[in-house]
């Protein structure tokens, strides 16, 4: 585990599940998503899936608690060591999927 | 009010005014005794930056008081105000508390978010060097 | 550290405090258990810690300690008008507002909480378009009571 720097999301890991939004006490992150059918040759019917379309959280609101990475039972969630994120905008705070998957 | 140089940035002093409300004001602290902000007690040099960093929950109770201290902070020369932390910032872990300021934008223009609960002393210094340097 | 607190009835809160001669009364603050307020209070001497519980019925009151511990003095006026418990004179410390509800009551909503939408109300994989995807479970927010109006 990285110093408690900020809270990075391995996009690909998440299956848009809701928990982390839902346990999450400051209600600062939102999550799109859509179902989507895929089609296995070997399977008898066709399988529907949820589809990640972004993933926000507001760093402005965030209260570093870490219950989201806790709940995520697909480890898609972890802290990363970044301190150098200060924004000159309120809104900028609002951080989407690129950015939260990009913190080193 | 003190003077500090920035370790990092030797060439840069920054007279900073701490409003220290709650637990972030800690960092600031940290920051200083880390050596990171290095005191500049006593320089004849007049400061580069006048940083007034909020560093804590702004209650309605206190807004007044920090209202003023940004008035008398502006009243010698420009100010930046750096909201340190998520209550500064949004009012934080207490956003939905009737007594606490959602975000000290509310009272005063802020020139830089520092998210946070709390950000690190490096946070701070990260956050100054790009305000000031 | 013994986190079990030792409970006692309202009217043995002062023998109890008194006890505790010696003692420094650490902190005390309150619990809304919806009919009644659980008052506790913490004391440490050197390395021991002990707590005092005592239940208060909404509409009763409580024995000021604050002349056997003064440190109870600024807690017992917060827990006062915080929980709506009558401790001592019940002097008003912070909120001067009376009319409105105790705020650490359950039962008192927080406006922030009932007006912002809950992000969590959203179903996984629900974008809106499909229409019918009703929530099978309806899930309650954190830091929502159930009976603040939604
Ligand atoms: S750290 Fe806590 S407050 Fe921040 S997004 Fe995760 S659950 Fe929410
Ligand atoms: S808990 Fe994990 S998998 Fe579920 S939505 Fe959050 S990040 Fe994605
Ligand atoms: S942001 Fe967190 S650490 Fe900073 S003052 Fe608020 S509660 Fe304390």
């Amino acid at each position: 585990m990285s110093r408690h720097g900020v809270i990075a999301l391995i996009p690909e890991d998440c299956t848009s599940c809701m928990l982390c939004v839902r346990e999450c006490p400051a209600w600062c992150i939102t999550l799109e998503s859509h179902t989507e059918q895929v089609d296995k040759a070997d399977a008898r019917r066709p399988r529907t899936i949820n589809v990640l379309d972004q993933f926000t959280i507001d760093y402005g609101l965030c209260m570093y608690c870490g219950i989201c990475i806790e709940v995520c039972p697909f480890d898609a969630l972890e802290w990363r060591g970044d301190v150098d994120y200060s924004t000159v905008s309120r809104v900028d705070l609002d951080q989407g999927m690129d950015i939260l998957a990009a913190w080193g | 009010m003190t003077r500090y140089r920035l370790r990092d940035e030797p060439g840069v002093a920054v007279e900073l005014l701490n409003l220290g409300l709650a637990c972030c004001s800690l960092e600031v602290e940290a920051a200083v005794g880390s050596g990171a902000l290095a005191s500049e007690v006593g320089t004849e040099r007049s400061p580069d930056s006048t940083v007034l960093l909020v560093s804590g929950t702004v209650t309605h109770a206190l807004a007044p008081a920090v209202l003023r201290a940004w008035e008398r902070a502006a009243e010698q020369g420009p100010v930046r105000v750096l909201a340190f932390g998520a209550c500064a910032t949004s009012g934080g872990p207490y956003w939905d508390a009737p007594s606490v300021v959602p975000g000290v934008d509310a009272l005063i223009p802020v020139s830089r978010y520092v998210p946070g609960c709390p950000p690190g002393p490096d946070s701070l210094i990260a956050a100054l060097r790009r305000e000031v340097a | 550290m013994q986190v079990t607190p030792e409970v006692v009835m309202p009217a043995d809160w002062r023998a109890s405090a008194e006890a505790m001669h010696g003692w420094r009364l650490d902190l005390l603050t309150a619990i809304d258990r919806r009919e009644s307020i659980d008052v506790i209070a913490h004391y440490i001497r050197g390395a021991e810690h002990a707590w005092r519980m005592t239940c208060v019925p909404y509409d009763g009151a409580l024995a000021s300690i604050s002349d056997l511990h003064p440190a109870a003095a600024w807690s017992e006026r917060e827990t006062s008008e915080m929980f709506g418990v009558r401790i001592g004179e019940g002097v008003p410390l912070l909120r001067h507002d009376h009319d409105t509800r105790p705020p650490m009551r359950k039962v008192t909503p927080l406006p922030a909480r009932v007006e912002t939408p809950w992000p969590g109300a959203a179903e996984p994989g629900d974008d809106g378009r499909q229409g019918a995807n009703p929530s099978r479970r309806r899930t309650r927010p954190p830091g929502v009571q159930p009976e603040w109006e939604l």
